[in-house]
């Protein structure tokens, strides 16, 4: 039997892998890069042989020409990131080895539990994969199964539609028939703008949408979650948090297992979320 | 308002560096020419605001605001510094608020 030995949430910012790197750091950083590395130990510690990152694209694969709701790379091999990101963010381009047999069975599984994903034979993955797998595993040599998410543009697919897809992701690794150690790797924000007229400010967009949605996820509370996460009550905390329905997505791989750690860390930029959800011990699930 | 062919526009702009130059060294002049390949027409206002790079007009009319300011950097870096450009973008954004970027 496949196991699912650890999940976890966390930031894709795309500026904070230049940021790290600079010799003058903003007051919060410190306290990030911790968070991070606490965040890359918990991974190491639990093994996994392959990783389902789970981000969602920002209208660089995915376009409204023919814009997927959810959609899974079926590659044995990634590219990551696009020009206009090494540009902007000064992103590395990188290479990451895919897992095609599990992103079969994944795809298969989920057309059998009433969910069906596009799927892409010729995927680049953007800073949504890239800058998490920077943060929790910079050596890259875990392979990915890249699971992709509209959140950007509307519209959009319900907060519990992204739960329910958890659930079927979920449901498919419990039934998988191999010994394979499964982690997952999700990537999100809380309350966010870009592109409007309160980007770039170096505070928390909306503490109050942060709190409650770090409260959802810890009391595994879908139906508030789904109750408050429309597009119409999302933008006004912050133009793009629609990037906090991946962690929702998580809730439902969760399957109702509390996280071993929920937070959205005020660092003097818009909240940055950690979250994990953990074997208590080998074999027994999260 | 044809937002997509907007927002398709500065995909193209936005992601390939050939296309960003040609661009910057003649808005007019490629916004025609990348137009004639396309079977879908943008209104006289949207020509116009291309045509000015005129980033403000477009977040007005409703362009995706995460392409809209990718795009806005890829095309103003040159002639505007950073800081400059995200002040005068957010002003010009505050003005008219939200406008539903659904294309």
């Amino acid at each position: 039997m496949a196991q699912l030995v650890t999940m976890l949430g966390i930031t894709h910012n795309p500026f904070m892998p230049k940021l790290f790197q600079q010799e003058q750091q903003p007051p919060g950083a410190a306290k990030v890069r911790e968070r991070i590395a606490m965040m890359r130990a918990k991974l190491a510690r639990h093994k996994p042989d392959v990783l389902i990152t789970i981000g969602n694209d920002h209208l660089h694969q995915f376009f409204m020409d023919n814009m997927p709701a959810f959609m899974i790379g079926k590659m044995d091999r990634f590219h990551g990131t696009f020009y206009d990101e090494v540009r902007e963010f000064g992103l590395p381009e990188c290479d990451l080895a895919g897992d095609l047999e599990l992103c079969n069975r994944l795809l298969e599984g989920a057309y059998q539990r009433g969910v069906d994903f596009a799927y892409s034979s010729e995927l680049t993955v953007d800073h949504s994969i890239v800058v998490p797998m920077m943060f929790v595993r910079p050596e890259m040599d875990i392979p990915i199964v890249p699971i992709l998410t509209n959140c950007i543009a509307p519209p959009l697919p319900t907060a519990r539609r992204f739960y329910e897809v958890g659930q079927a992701i979920r449901s498919v690794i419990d039934s998988l028939p191999d010994g394979k150690r499964i982690g997952v790797l999700v990537s999100g924000h809380l309350s966010l703008e870009v592109g409007g007229p309160k980007q770039f400010e170096r505070r928390l967009m909306d503490a109050d949408f942060d709190a409650r949605a770090v409260g959802w996820i810890t009391t595994g509370d879908i139906d508030a979650a789904a109750r408050d996460c429309n597009l119409e009550q999302m933008v006004p905390s912050g133009n793009m948090t629609m990037g906090f329905l991946n962690f929702l997505m998580a809730m439902g791989v969760a399957k109702g297992a509390s996280p071993t750690h929920a937070e959205g860390l005020d660092a003097g930029f818009p909240a940055v979320p950690f979250f994990a959800w953990e074997q208590k011990e080998e074999g027994a699930g999260l | 308002m044809s937002k997509y062919l907007v927002n398709k526009f500065m995909h193209v702009v936005n992601m390939n560096q050939a296309a960003e130059e040609a661009y910057v060294e003649n808005p007019p002049g490629f916004v025609a020419q990348w137009e004639k390949g396309e079977r879908l027409e943008f209104t006289a206002e949207e020509r116009r605001a291309l045509e000015r790079r005129d980033y403000g007009s477009l977040y007005a009319m409703g362009a995706h605001p995460f392409l809209l300011w990718s795009f806005t950097e890829a095309i103003w870096r040159h002639e505007m510094d950073r800081e400059e450009l995200v002040k005068d973008y957010k002003e010009k954004a505050a003005t008219v608020g939200y406008p539903d970027f659904e294309s």
